[in-house]
């Protein structure tokens, strides 16, 4: 069968990714560049750095993923691109690049909404995932649960109403003194800890049965932990790491088990860069696995900001004939 | 043909330049914000009104700014995207040059390109016109209108102040700088995405294969954070 080969390309936050991919789902190759070294001082990503970075990185990037997957711009059937959500400057970057690329090419231009990205990410390595689902994308600027009767429909039943889980983690760890990016960070130091050592509060969303809220879990973790300093002369990180992680992975399981009650799919798929975390993943598994169902995560490559996954999901759309214009713009607060 | 494109300022602009025809086409729009969105689309109507093709560029001029962070952003990374899917040469020019093409016609006085830079402060550069074009005695910086009048006088009695808020400009300066300054017509103190085509051109002469792509970066400064 010939090639149908999209070029990805994803600028919404602070990885500058590109990459080619054939019919959607067989990756030729997937190049990110990640600044969180830049960003790290600042304990988050710095917008204004970022879109500067961005822009110095993205069409060398774009180079080494041709290169890679042995091909050329001639070959190319499409440049998807992610127009949303993230931050403006950053997605202004992949934007103007990809109108330009598709224009000088006469090739489609896709926009492609980041979160349908991360769910995507899922069939680069599961082609053969079929709808119905339900989809938990996790990361640094979004918490949703979504169900999808079919490839194209979704249906939002729940999203955070304050900070993403993953921004969450980072806040914490900014305030532990444990680096950033939070999420790995708060894994590593959690293994040591006792998730039991403290109670922290659940959200009470009343009959919002799938929300999210993770804005009081942190502000209980820094009061517990200043109170702690205060009471001892000093925080129990690993302790507390454990106990916060364990308290979000906990609510993410409570959303997910009610979903399923609603909605009784057998396949759940986990998706965004916090999906890398090893405790919710087991954890998640193993409930799904004791009602009968089935998880499905990517590999650590997918589950961070990635252009495969754009790539994988602009060709879906472009078989749907779903193409953008020339006046594409970016979203920076997109929802599905 | 050369494309000459500049979005650092609230006036976005595209030229094409052909030695044979001269401007072959341009188009300027000024708005506070947005380029990234239309500039695009506005490039793909010149080229098919004019029915011409993406590949008949053989060259990209762009402006690096000093401007809008944002704005000169989108101009350069559409430059250097045609230049990667044409594999074309590229050449940065200073925002603040494009403008002091627009002062050709006082050849008896230095030009000072100006753009706001906000809380009274301004992106400046001094150029003299040499040679049919502008050359840069000072500048490209950034710098209180306080700290500029006394720099200035070292080099100029006799100033045409080209850009953004002329007059305004013009009467703070007359505090800090004894010499005349006079303003062009307004219609002078925007950009002209020709001009930006043919500075293009003219650099092709000495430098055919454009500059590094390192070099085609904004002129920022001013700090990030």
């Amino acid at each position: 069968m010939a090639e149908k080969l999209i070029l990805g390309i994803e600028t919404s936050c602070d990885e500058t990714a590109a990459a080619v991919v054939d019919r959607g789902r067989q990756v030729k190759s997937n190049i990110i560049s990640s600044q969180i070294n830049l960003h790290r001082e600042f304990g988050g990503v710095v917008p204004e750095l970022a879109s500067r970075k961005h822009l110095e990185l993205l069409d060398h990037v774009i180079g080494r993923a041709l290169k890679k997957a042995g091909t050329d711009f001639s070959q190319l059937e499409g440049i998807a691109v992610t127009y949303g959500p993230g931050l403006i400057g950053s997605l202004l970057i992949g934007i103007v690049a990809a109108k330009t690329l598709a224009w000088a090419l006469k090739i489609p231009l896709i926009g492609v909404n980041h979160i349908m990205g991360h769910i995507y990410s899922n069939l680069l390595e599961h082609p053969d995932l079929k709808p119905p689902l339900l989809c938990l994308t996790v990361s640094g600027g979004h918490t949703d649960l979504l169900y999808a009767p079919e490839w194209g429909q979704y249906q939002i039943l729940g999203r955070t109403r304050d900070d993403a889980a993953g921004e969450a983690f980072d806040k914490v760890a900014r305030f532990l003194g444990l680096g950033y990016p939070g999420g790995p960070a708060i894994e590593r130091i959690a293994e040591s800890g006792d998730p039991e050592k403290y109670s922290l509060p659940h959200p009470d969303l009343g009959s919002d049965r799938y929300g999210f809220s993770f804005s009081g879990i942190k502000t209980a973790v820094i009061n517990l932990a200043h109170n702690l300093e205060q009471r001892e002369g000093q925080i129990p990180e690993a302790d507390i790491a454990a106990s916060f992680q364990k308290t979000v992975v906990d609510i993410l399981l409570e959303r997910v088990a009610a979903a399923r009650q609603d909605y009784p799919v057998e396949q759940v798929l986990l998706a965004g860069g916090v999906a890398a975390n090893r405790y919710l993943r087991s954890r998640l598994e193993k409930m799904l696995k004791e009602e009968g169902a089935s998880l499905y995560y990517p590999s650590l490559e997918y589950c961070t900001d990635n252009a495969a996954m754009i790539a994988g999901a602009g060709y879906f759309l472009l078989e749907q004939g779903q193409v953008s214009s020339l006046d594409l713009d970016a979203a920076p607060s997109l929802k599905l | 043909m050369f494309l000459g494109i500049d979005t650092a300022t609230s006036t976005g602009v595209i030229g094409l330049y052909q030695k044979e025809m001269g401007i072959r086409g341009e188009i300027s729009f000024r708005i506070k914000r947005g380029h990234g969105k239309i500039f695009n689309s506005i490039l793909a109507q010149l080229f098919s009104h004019l029915d011409l093709k993406p590949g008949e560029i053989t060259g990209v001029a762009v402006g690096l700014g000093p401007g809008s962070f944002t704005g000169t952003r989108v101009g350069i990374t559409l430059a250097r995207s045609l230049a990667l899917a044409l594999d074309i040469p590229v050449w940065g020019l200073s925002t603040l040059e494009g403008l002091a093409w627009n002062g050709g016609s006082s050849e008896e006085r230095e030009i000072l390109s100006l753009l706001d830079a906000r809380n009274e402060r301004v992106y400046w550069g001094l150029y003299a016109w040499e040679k049919g074009r502008p050359c840069r005695l000072l500048g490209d910086d950034a710098a209180s209108v306080a700290e500029l009048g006394p720099l200035l006088e070292k080099h100029s009695s006799r100033l045409m102040l080209i850009g953004e808020y002329p007059n305004y400009y013009r009467d703070l300066l007359a505090g800090s700088f004894s010499g005349s300054i006079v303003t062009p017509v307004p219609v002078h103190n925007q950009l002209r995405g020709g001009i930006i085509a043919y500075a293009g051109y003219l650099a092709s002469l000495n430098n055919t294969s454009g500059d590094s792509l390192e070099k085609i970066v904004p002129r920022y400064l001013k700090e990030a954070i």
